[in-house]
């Protein structure tokens, strides 16, 4: 087994846990949270289990770490001054790090797509996707964003923000189709239906029930406090 | 080291990764992103051990399956009390929350 892509997907999954712990800010701590989510996921794929790794996609990047960031921007962030020198160097070192695995995943696009037609596309982005995601990480964790240059500083997010999403989307569809492991097991979801269905049907009714109670509970906790403040006045 | 070995140490790092932040925070929001990095890294354990060992894949996945699915359920309760702690007390700083002492 090749051990270099594992090594350097658990390096960057290891680094975005680290981030969503220690960074300053709450908002780029759930962002990196959201990219730990999306390593992990990756891992899935590697493991040569896709139907868990889209599972994981859909409900903890697509899901939870909205909600998490939305119950951030609901609480704000307590900054306190004096620590946001700190906070930037910490970034800038994280948004470096991310840049050399974002340069790594290109490789692995480059290598994986040089025997296909469309290769020069894929070329291009290989090389120009690690650039522009190491200025737009430079640029959101050092930049002070002063009048009008705040757009272009919107634009470089943009930018980097669909060419993340090309690059990932190549990750995704290389290691769906790696053959990294010794003796592989043909994947089946159909089976995995049946098994599930089978032998924990009535755990899989409970389980629906338990997330329906949960965000019903959930939105009751959050609205109840505007009701009282409504009912003083 | 072989593969299994492998992922079960990755899984080992992540882990420690997240006991390091459940016991080392203080914001209740940093402690909730430490739960999801500890279930994720269990996930991950419970996946290589379904790829690598010599038994059905369907039953580890249905477990990863079911794990995920119990993790979202416990995020959205846990935001929203986070929210409700937030609004009645203006921090969500675990180390002030000591009124059941009193």
């Amino acid at each position: 087994m090749d051990y270099i892509i594992p090594l350097v997907l658990l390096t960057y999954t290891s680094i975005m846990a680290l981030l969503s712990l220690e960074s300053r800010s709450l908002v780029y701590g759930a962002i990196s949270l959201a990219g730990f989510f999306i390593g992990l996921s990756l891992f899935f794929f590697l493991l040569n289990l896709p139907y868990l790794g889209v599972f994981q996609l859909l409900v903890y990047v697509g899901a939870i770490s909205v909600l998490i960031l939305f119950a951030v921007m609901v609480i704000g962030e307590h900054q306190k001054a004096g620590e946001v020198r700190r906070f930037r160097a910490f970034g800038l070192v994280g948004g470096l790090l991310l840049a050399l695995a974002m340069a790594f995943a290109g490789i692995i696009l480059l290598m994986s797509f040089l025997d296909v037609s469309f290769a020069p596309l894929y070329s291009v982005l290989v090389y120009v996707a690690p650039v522009v995601v190491l200025i737009t990480f430079v640029v959101l964790f050092v930049g002070e964003p002063k009048g009008r240059s705040h757009y272009r500083y919107r634009a470089f997010g943009v930018l980097g923000a669909a060419l993340i999403f090309g690059s990932f989307t190549g990750v995704f569809s290389y290691l769906g189709g790696l053959n990294a492991f010794s003796g592989e097991v043909p994947f089946d979801v159909g089976r995995l239906a049946d098994f599930v269905m089978n032998n924990y049907g009535f755990l899989m009714v409970v389980l629906g029930l338990l997330l329906a109670s949960a965000a019903y509970g959930a939105v009751a906790l959050a609205k109840k406090e505007k009701e009282e403040e409504e009912e003083e006045r | 080291m072989n593969e299994l070995q492998f992922f079960v140490a990755a899984s080992v790092l992540l882990f420690a990764i997240g006991v390091y932040g459940l016991l080392s925070k203080k914001s209740v929001v940093r402690i909730l992103f430490a739960i999801e990095i500890i279930i994720n890294a269990a996930s991950l354990n419970i996946a290589a051990f379904a790829r690598f060992m010599p038994y059905d894949l369907a039953g580890a996945q249905s477990v990863a399956i079911f794990i995920i699915a119990l993790a979202a359920a416990e995020a959205a309760a846990g935001l929203a009390l986070i929210i409700e702690a937030f609004r009645i007390r203006g921090r969500v700083e675990v180390d002030e929350m000591d009124e059941l002492k009193d």
